[in-house]
């Protein structure tokens, strides 16, 4: 019997119970559907991820001071230049010099802010948002003007709905050292035993404002003050060691293609060189890749953990094919009979209740890839998520939904093929 | 000679429990003939229908038909015995209630492998011949019993089968519409096929040129029937 008349006759046989045959799918569908979405979902999950990372610098190594060794050297604008001469894995190099809380006036608003000394490349390294105005530029840097960029929840405290913008902050350097700012605590001791202070305050224009990012590790920039490093070696106290000025912390970008592993050897070799380490380093170096692979791996975990949540649901919809096979054979006992007698074979019988199980099996598998992919372009349309459904997840649907069919209608079709006919044919 | 049952027996169960429904048949038929087997309920006549139907298989003894000997068949080959030798009339009509008269014909030659084509000239023809031309797709339901039955007869003649066997054609039937049924059968007979028609119905089985009893699960003599013509 030719295959396409034995689909005729599964369509026919479903058709006839559509109610029935479509409860059925509806098991199906709904795994399928939940396997798709959940596996979509998840490497949505990891893009999401890779994406936030990438904008918050997973290709940034910073280079900070580890104080307690008896050999301390600060980070100085000479360590920023070696790096940028000798770390060839490197695509830009740029200094830090943060100072902690800076009290900040306009009119007659006070508030605190984190004072941040950067140069411009920073900028792109860390793909700093701008959302009005402008970031700092070279050339800023060079005439160390007295310009500052704002953070946007200080922009909004002080100025409400005012535009920030050509506006003149009173900034006041502050003794002031944040817990936080692990780059500022080199200079803590040297403060209090000094505390000088380069004209008490400075009027600073307002060119531009940031948005916060989504994590500030190397960076603060919603509550952040970014003024010209060389403004900042000017204001902030004290910038100057025995071994040149200095830096809070040094940001290296890998170039495209070379990894923060690289770079962080080689950053270690030179620093290592120059600040003559024997025993212990004087300094360490942080980069996100870690976090984010520890992000990756519970990502991953989640759609293992949902993905075999889902495929139970698909194994379920399996059995429910099986038990409904079971009572169409049952249902249908007549008619088998009738067919044997007709002339059906064995095989052909079986054929046939394969056939309905896997129609059933690849039409709900393709109804749930509907729905899936449906519910899949609405997540990645409403979240940030986005989730895109692979060729593998498909095919991973409708094979695992069509070898249910085939393993699930196995058995009902060979009872259907065993009837006797004579038996069969007497049943009511 | 189409059809030659030699010592048939048949026995169901084993051992002490056996019981042994035919006991030693010889029976054969010729080509075009027209026989009634008839036989109280009990009899063995409903187990001699099924093994000549090939839908049993007796534990001893051999059958053969057209000359293939049927008895040592295995369930496939069988099938295509069923398939292509033997036409089925049932007493309930037995067509598929979600099938119209069409296909209900031409299922057997969907199992024989007809071209699709062939299988629906085929049909319209039989239909015609059984005189539901106008009813070619009406479904069971929309069908008499009588028309029924028609659609029922021209499905067993659609492999053109060396035999129709026929279990109580009539037992669903009123007169009229039986009186139809026989009076079909007999000019199917007239044109050379050969039929078997189980009753228990002694008008039906006088109709037939042979008529063949069953008591105890042994034959009684055959009684030559006067050949209406």
């Amino acid at each position: 019997m030719p295959w396409f008349e034995n689909l005729r006759v599964a369509a026919s046989g479903l058709w006839a119970n559509r109610l029935r045959s479509g409860l059925t799918m509806l098991g199906l569908i709904i795994g399928v559907s939940a396997v798709i979405l959940v596996v979509s979902l998840g490497i949505g999950l990891q893009r999401y991820l890779k994406d936030q990372f990438k904008t918050w610098g997973t290709n940034v190594v910073s280079v900070l001071e580890q104080q307690g060794q008896r050999t301390f050297r600060p980070l100085t604008m000479a360590d920023v230049e070696a790096l940028r001469n000798q770390v060839n894995t490197a695509q830009s190099v740029a200094p830090v010099l943060s100072q902690g809380n800076a009290r900040v006036a306009w009119q007659n608003y006070n508030t605190t802010g984190t004072i941040q000394g950067v140069t411009p490349e920073v900028a792109v390294m860390l793909s700093i948002p701008i959302v009005q105005g402008r970031f700092l530029t070279q050339r800023e840097l060079e005439e160390r003007a007295r310009v500052v960029v704002l953070g946007n929840e200080l922009a909004k405290e002080i100025f409400k709905n005012e535009d920030p913008i050509g506006k003149q902050l009173l900034i006041s350097s502050q003794q002031v050292v944040s817990a936080k700012d692990v780059g500022s605590q080199a200079s803590k001791n040297s403060n209090k035993a000094r505390p000088k202070l380069i004209g008490s305050s400075q009027l600073l224009t307002v060119i531009g404002v940031t948005k916060e990012g989504a994590f500030e590790a190397h960076l603060s920039l919603s509550r952040g003050l970014l003024i010209p490093l060389t403004v900042a070696h000017e204001l902030l106290i004290p910038s100057d060691s025995p071994f040149g000025r200095k830096v809070s912390n040094i940001l290296l970008e890998a170039k495209e293609g070379e990894t923060v592993e690289q770079v962080t050897f080689q950053t270690t070799n030179v620093m290592r060189q120059r600040h003559q380490i024997t025993t212990q380093d004087d300094f360490v170096t942080f980069n996100l890749q870690e976090q984010l692979n520890i992000y990756n791996n519970i990502a991953k975990g989640m759609t293992v953990f949902l993905g075999v949540v889902a495929a139970i649901s698909l194994l379920v919809g399996g059995i429910n094919i099986m038990n409904i096979m079971l009572v169409s054979v049952k249902e249908r006992t007549r008619e088998i009979g009738l067919r044997k007698a007709l002339g059906a074979s064995e095989e052909v019988i079986l054929t046939q209740f394969v056939i309905e199980a896997l129609f059933i099996a690849v039409v709900g598998g393709l109804i749930g890839i509907g729905i899936g992919v449906g519910l899949v372009t609405l997540v990645a349309t409403f979240t940030p998520l986005k989730a895109e459904v692979t060729p593998f997840a498909m095919i991973l649907a409708v094979g695992v939904s069509g070898a249910i069919g085939l393993f699930f209608g196995v058995f009902p079709a060979r009872q259907a093929a065993n009837l006797d006919p004579i038996t069969a044919l007497r049943t009511e | 000679m189409i059809i030659r049952l030699k010592d048939i027996h048949k026995s169901y169960g084993l051992d002490s429990s056996k019981v042994e429904v035919l006991k030693g048949i010889d029976l054969d038929i010729e080509r075009g003939e027209y026989v009634a087997i008839m036989g109280p309920s009990g009899s063995g006549k409903s187990t001699l229908m099924n093994i000549i139907g090939c839908l049993d298989q007796p534990t001893s003894g051999s059958y053969s038909i057209n000359d293939q000997d049927v008895s040592i068949m295995d369930r496939k080959e069988l099938a295509r015995i069923r398939n292509r030798e033997i036409g089925f009339v049932f007493q309930q009509f037995n067509l598929m209630p979600r099938s119209d008269a069409m296909e209900n014909v031409m299922l057997p030659a969907l199992y024989a492998g007809m071209p699709s084509h062939e299988r629906k000239v085929r049909a319209t023809e039989l239909l015609e011949r059984v005189g539901l031309q106008d009813q070619i797709h009406n479904r069971p339901n929309q069908l008499s019993g009588g028309q029924q039955q028609r659609v029922a007869i021209a499905r067993a003649l659609m492999n053109r089968p060396s035999i129709l066997l026929a279990d109580e054609p009539t037992g669903a039937l009123d007169t009229k519409t039986g009186e139809e049924v026989l009076s079909l059968f007999e000019e199917l007979n007239q044109e050379g096929l050969t039929l078997i028609v189980i009753t228990h119905d002694q008008e039906v089985g006088n109709r037939a040129h042979r008529l063949v009893r069953v008591r105890d699960g042994c034959l009684e003599d055959g009684v030559e029937l006067a050949k209406v013509s």
